[in-house]
């Protein structure tokens, strides 16, 4: 049967669709959460049941680490009866803050050590302080540099999920080829210049065939705090990577690309495979160093089962053991949007992934783990996971060790993406000789703080 | 005031009605956005809070104090400036070389269409390789002529020619609109320069691309918008590197937005480059008075 709609009702129809999609369009800006767990108080969170379904965005970082998460995931559903429903985004961060702004945030997400005090300080993600303290969790059940990597004014907005305990790896059958001894990796700055010396090997054209130590080798983040620089003054809310130790950084890898030309590297590196990928450079001896995490073992294995590496300390100043305390440590952190629809249900979740389970979704998860009273069973289950008979086995200790040592971490404040930018461009025009290493470095404290103060204003 | 016939304003509301779900579309994720862009240039706005009014600051800063808005701003229009008018002449000579009678031309027009085809994102991941300094073709071809290979995408002298080189590579979309054009223009023009015993080059020259200046025109319009918005193939191929020599101004709009969450910055800019685009839009519309030639016109 045809039922006949009148042109009135119709007319009328058609109009009340139009008015309500553009109401949903036109929604305004979300209320950004007031702080101090005023937010988590005002959002009546709903209770967890067996009909809450979890909503959690992590980054993309492919199936070796989406699976884990899963895992973890299905294994919560398991105990409580609460789905996790994940979500896998390349670009996390324009998703979120589209989502955000939409006012349909998920009930907890992914963030990095860069992008979460820009989200915090637009109070758009909920203090955890609260939950910690219901929970029994201390800061100092943590990592140091990875819980105060999530502290903006006095108030915590994430949780460590993984850190990156980063040491260099460096191949022993080229230290060998170039008369090398080696069991004697660099220990000071110099000594891995020293090295690399030996091992460029350059054809008659001025070409790179095999390199040692890059120019911008570690990074300007990772180098300027062992020549003792800082970024931030907290204190005084000021930039300062145009002072000492960071300045000195920059002109020894200025020295270091007068030797060995940026652009040279640069052509010699490009399409090279990367680490994880058949014939990378490591693998072929064509590079010699490779600053990396124990994820590396996987890869290492599949494709350079023959290769003879070895693990080494950062190389600091002096090489003195107390200098460890300048690495970085960083990593990637979970969070709670303010305006999410289940935030008790989220930190419950969030909880249970990264602190209750923290050392087992660190094994599996091929990274670090961040609860230093599971760091045992973390090692034990990394080791399992490698196997006695593993060329990595024998050496992990140098990464957990360098996750204790290390206390540095990038600085929090709401513009850490654009200093990041700013240090990076800073590091590429002064090592390709555009500018001296105090130029470069004038410039990006001046326009980081500008957008430090305008962003502090706000 | 006229008052309609009732079929008329019946007509008038059915053919409103029909047209309303673009019509919705248009105010809701065209006019309204536009709207409120204007209006946010002159705040300061995150997205994730509600904007602030700052008047003329976002403007002022772009012009006085932003070191990267000019640099952006430059490598527009060095990009514009060299692969607008290689493009318009490249595509305008490959259709010439396609609209000959000769066997097998279907095969090859469809053979420079196809890179058209492909996904701005795959394509710039397959030039990324055939740039690359080491094994890329590019450099395979100089190696092998005994020329030294090029820095493509590593050096910030290199950077722009290589984008622009490769943007040739989709010349065939063009092509295939001049085709067009060249296959509207009436035989019997041609007929009466042979009769005038015109030479092939004067028959391009006096009649050929004459007749072809209304599509020239179009397609300048188009391309000019298409340059001033080039974002896609910087932002996978080099980011903004080496030395910002390809960070060009859609790139560093998409920053200042999505990454550093200044919305309103970004707003402004585009603001600014909008004003560049209609300016120069408008430039070319007044002066086609002079070089465009429509076959029906009294002109």
């Amino acid at each position: 049967m045809t039922s006949r709609i009148s042109r009135r009702s119709f007319i009328g129809a058609a109009a009340l669709t139009g008015a309500s999609a553009a109401l949903a369009a036109c929604g305004g800006t979300p209320a950004p959460a007031s702080g101090g767990g005023e937010a988590a108080a005002t959002s009546a969170p709903a209770a967890a049941t067996s009909e809450t379904v979890l909503e959690v965005w992590n980054n993309n970082w492919g199936e070796v680490y989406n699976e884990p998460m899963k895992a973890i995931g299905e294994a919560y559903t398991a105990e409580t009866g609460v789905k996790v429903n994940w979500a896998f985004n390349d670009q996390w961060q324009e998703k979120l803050l589209t989502a955000i702004a939409g006012d349909i945030p998920p009930d907890a997400c992914y963030t990095n050590w860069v992008g979460l005090p820009t989200l915090a300080h637009q109070g758009t993600m909920l203090p955890l302080d609260d939950y910690f303290a219901a929970s029994g969790i201390q800061s100092s059940d943590f990592i140091k540099a990875m819980i105060d990597a999530c502290v903006w004014e006095g108030k915590t907005y994430g949780i460590p999920g993984g850190a990156d305990f980063l040491v260099l790896h460096y191949s022993k059958d080229v230290y060998e080829a170039v008369g090398l001894d080696p069991e004697q990796p660099p220990v000071t700055l110099a000594d891995w210049v020293a090295h690399s010396e030996a091992i460029y090997k350059f054809d008659s054209a001025g070409n790179i065939e095999r390199m040692g130590m890059g120019p911008t080798d570690p990074g300007l983040i990772y180098a300027a705090f062992l020549f003792g620089g800082e970024f931030y003054n907290t204190e005084e809310k000021r930039i300062t990577c145009n002072e000492g130790g960071t300045v000195e950084a920059l002109e020894w890898m200025i020295e270091n690309s007068q030797r060995w030309p940026v652009e040279k590297v640069a052509a010699f590196t490009a399409g090279m495979p990367g680490y994880s990928q058949p014939n990378s450079g490591f693998a072929t001896g064509k590079v010699t160093y490779m600053y990396n995490g124990y994820w590396s073992a996987e890869a290492l294995d599949k494709y350079a089962p023959d290769l003879n590496y070895g693990l080494a300390f950062l190389p600091t100043l002096n090489g003195t053991p107390e200098e460890r305390k300048n690495y970085v440590i960083q990593g990637w952190d979970y969070s709670i949007p303010a305006g999410a629809k289940s935030p008790d249900a989220g930190w419950d979740f969030l909880k249970y992934g990264f602190y209750d389970n923290a050392a087992d979704l660190g094994v599996k998860t091929i990274n670090g783990n961040c609860v230093l009273d599971q760091m045992d069973e973390y090692v034990k289950g990394v080791q399992e996971w490698l196997g006695p008979e593993n060329r990595m086995t024998p050496q992990f200790s140098v990464f957990t060790d360098t996750g204790a040592a290390g206390e540095k971490f990038w600085p929090v404040m709401p513009v850490a993406s654009r200093y990041y930018d700013e240090v990076n461009r800073a590091q590429d025009f002064a090592t390709r000789g555009e500018m001296t290493a105090q130029e470069a470095l004038d410039e990006a404290a001046r326009v980081t703080q500008e957008e430090l103060d305008s962003a502090l204003k706000s | 005031m006229v008052r309609m016939r009732p079929s008329v304003r019946r007509d008038l509301r059915n053919g409103l009605l029909f047209i309303s779900p673009w019509l919705v579309g248009l105010l809701i994720f065209t006019i309204y956005p536009i709207i409120a862009s204007v209006y946010f240039s002159f705040t300061e706005y995150s997205v994730l809070r509600p904007p602030r009014w700052v008047g003329l600051e976002n403007y002022i800063t772009l012009f006085t104090t932003d070191t990267l808005f000019p640099t952006a701003l430059y490598n527009t229009l060095y990009y514009a400036a060299i692969a607008l008018p290689l493009g318009i002449i490249g595509s305008v000579l490959l259709a010439l070389l396609l609209n000959r009678k000769v066997g097998g031309m279907s095969f090859y027009r469809t053979v420079f269409y196809l890179p058209n085809v492909v996904p701005t994102v795959a394509m710039s991941v397959l030039w990324i390789w055939l740039l690359n300094p080491n094994y890329g073709l590019f450099n395979s071809i100089l190696k092998g002529i005994g020329l030294p290979g090029v820095p493509w995408l590593t050096s910030p002298d290199w950077s722009k020619p290589s984008l622009i080189l490769m943007s040739l590579w989709g010349i065939g979309g063009s092509m295939v609109i001049y085709l067009a054009g060249l296959q509207d223009i009436p035989e019997h023009l041609y007929e009466a320069a042979d009769l005038d015993g015109a030479s092939a080059w004067r028959k391009t020259l006096n009649v050929t691309l004459p007749m072809l200046t209304p599509t020239i025109f179009f397609n300048l319009v188009m391309s000019l918008i298409g340059v001033f918005s080039y974002f896609t193939q910087a932002f996978i191929m080099t980011n903004g590197g080496p030395l910002d020599s390809t960070l060009f101004y859609m790139l560093y709009l998409y920053r200042n937005a999505f990454i550093y969450f200044k919305m309103g910055y970004a707003s402004a800019m585009a603001w600014i480059l909008f004003v560049i685009v209609v300016s120069l839009t408008l430039v070319v519309f007044r002066s086609s008075g002079r070089w465009v030639y429509y076959g029906g016109s009294s002109n």
